[in-house]
């Protein structure tokens, strides 16, 4: 399951909009390191833990 | 007589009068007078004591202590001073008029005002106001010429030339520093050497050119190119994360001038040149979503340049150029993807790279 799966699973009511342009940024910088939450701004929901993604 | 040098101070001229005295005759008066101190007197060839046999302190006449035999001779010698009219001392005085050398003038710290003719003009320092017409002249010191030097078969001025109106010269040449105030024409090449030319602004540096500008001046001015340029693409295609925005490598390159472009690690583009880029982007997506974005980055983030496709299609082709400016150092841009497709892919063919330096800063 990637990053945003499993993000989508615990928050689903998160939109695509929200990962283009708004408050999460996704990012891989294809350095081999994988995807990773570059930004969490969202106004209500806090950003998930490792343990949660894990 | 006239002369240029030491003053003959000491120099004298020698008078002598010869009287035939009378019987007891005592004064004698000798020819053009005397200056007191400088007169000797003999008696039939004896010299006289001045001051016991004789007194001579009116300046015109000479008078014996004792009178003359009638027959006797007297002598009088009177010394005078020389005086020199028509001279140049060696300093302070000017020459009234045309003075011709036909050799070397060696001149330290000189002012020539007038207009001079010379073969050779070794000067420390000189300077001319007037003209220097010189034939095979060379000028070896610090000339400053404020009017024209007309040169004849090889004017070789070899020290600071400074000041100089026209400089009408035939095959001439200037080894030193000339500062020419006012117009220098060149009828013929100019041949440079290790030559360097300062001009507004100063010295240029390695690649620039002289180029004129909007007052009709000239300066250094470094041209677009030869800039940075870069082409680079993939050759296999790439799966990347929905809803993830991820980074485009690029392995492989057409061409890199400068090495800006980092086809190994980072694939990102760091022009070693400041200036402003043009930058060509291609993304071609064999699986898309119903949103897929390609978007440049500037040092490291997102900065306002992409182009999207709200189509749930596949094979769609995103692309987009646009003029960047660089600093030439620390900034660079990277190339990201992104699509909302369940499983989105970036092919190797028709996804590319580009960039090249348009203007520098």
């Amino acid at each position: 399951m990637i990053l945003y799966e499993k993000i989508k699973a615990l928050y689903p009511e998160l939109q695509d909009i929200d990962f283009v342009f708004g408050t999460i940024l996704l990012q891989n910088d294809s350095d081999g390191k994988g995807d990773y939450i570059a930004k969490w701004e969202h106004p209500t929901l806090p950003r998930p833990t490792d343990e949660q993604l894990g | 007589m006239p002369y240029i040098g030491i003053e003959p101070f000491g120099q004298t001229v020698r008078t002598l009068t010869t009287i035939t005295a009378t019987a007891s005759q005592t004064s004698f008066t000798p020819t053009g007078g005397y200056t007191v101190g400088y007169c000797d007197v003999f008696y039939n060839g004896i010299k006289l004591v001045a001051g016991t046999d004789f007194t001579a302190t009116d300046g015109l006449t000479v008078v014996l202590t004792t009178g003359a035999t009638s027959g006797a001779v007297v002598e009088i010698i009177t010394y005078g001073t020389v005086t020199i009219t028509d001279a140049v001392r060696r300093s302070g005085d000017t020459f009234a008029g045309a003075v011709a050398i036909n050799s070397t003038l060696a001149a330290g710290n000189t002012t020539i005002t007038g207009n001079t003719t010379t073969t050779t003009l070794n000067s420390g320092n000189t300077t001319i106001t007037g003209t220097l017409a010189a034939g095979n002249t060379t000028i070896t010191g610090f000339a400053n010429v404020t009017s024209t030097i007309q040169g004849g078969a090889g004017l070789i001025i070899a020290g600071a030339a400074s000041g100089i109106t026209t400089l009408a010269a035939g095959n001439t040449t200037i080894t030193g520093f000339a500062n020419v105030s006012s117009t220098l024409q060149v009828g013929a090449n100019v041949v440079l050497g290790t030559t360097t030319i300062s001009a507004n602004g100063g010295v240029g540096t390695a690649g620039q050119v002289l180029t004129s500008g909007a007052t009709n001046n000239v300066y250094w001015s470094t041209i677009a190119s030869p800039g940075p340029a870069f082409s680079a693409y993939k050759t296999s295609n790439q799966s990347f994360s929905s809803n993830t925005w991820t980074k485009v490598t690029f392995p492989f390159e057409d061409y890199d001038t400068n090495n800006n472009f980092d086809s190994t690690t980072n694939y990102r583009f760091t022009p070693t040149v400041a200036g402003y880029y043009q930058i060509n982007c291609t993304g071609y997506f064999t699986s898309g979503g119903s949103d897929n974005y390609l978007q440049l980055y500037k040092n490291g983030t997102s900065f306002g340049y992409y182009i999207n496709i709200n189509a749930s299609i596949n094979n769609i082709t995103l692309t987009f150029s646009n003029l960047f400016y660089m600093n030439g150092s620390s900034d660079y841009l990277e190339l990201f993807v992104y699509s909302n497709a369940a499983s989105p892919v970036v092919s190797s063919s028709g996804t590319h790279f580009q960039g090249f330096l348009a203007r520098s800063a």
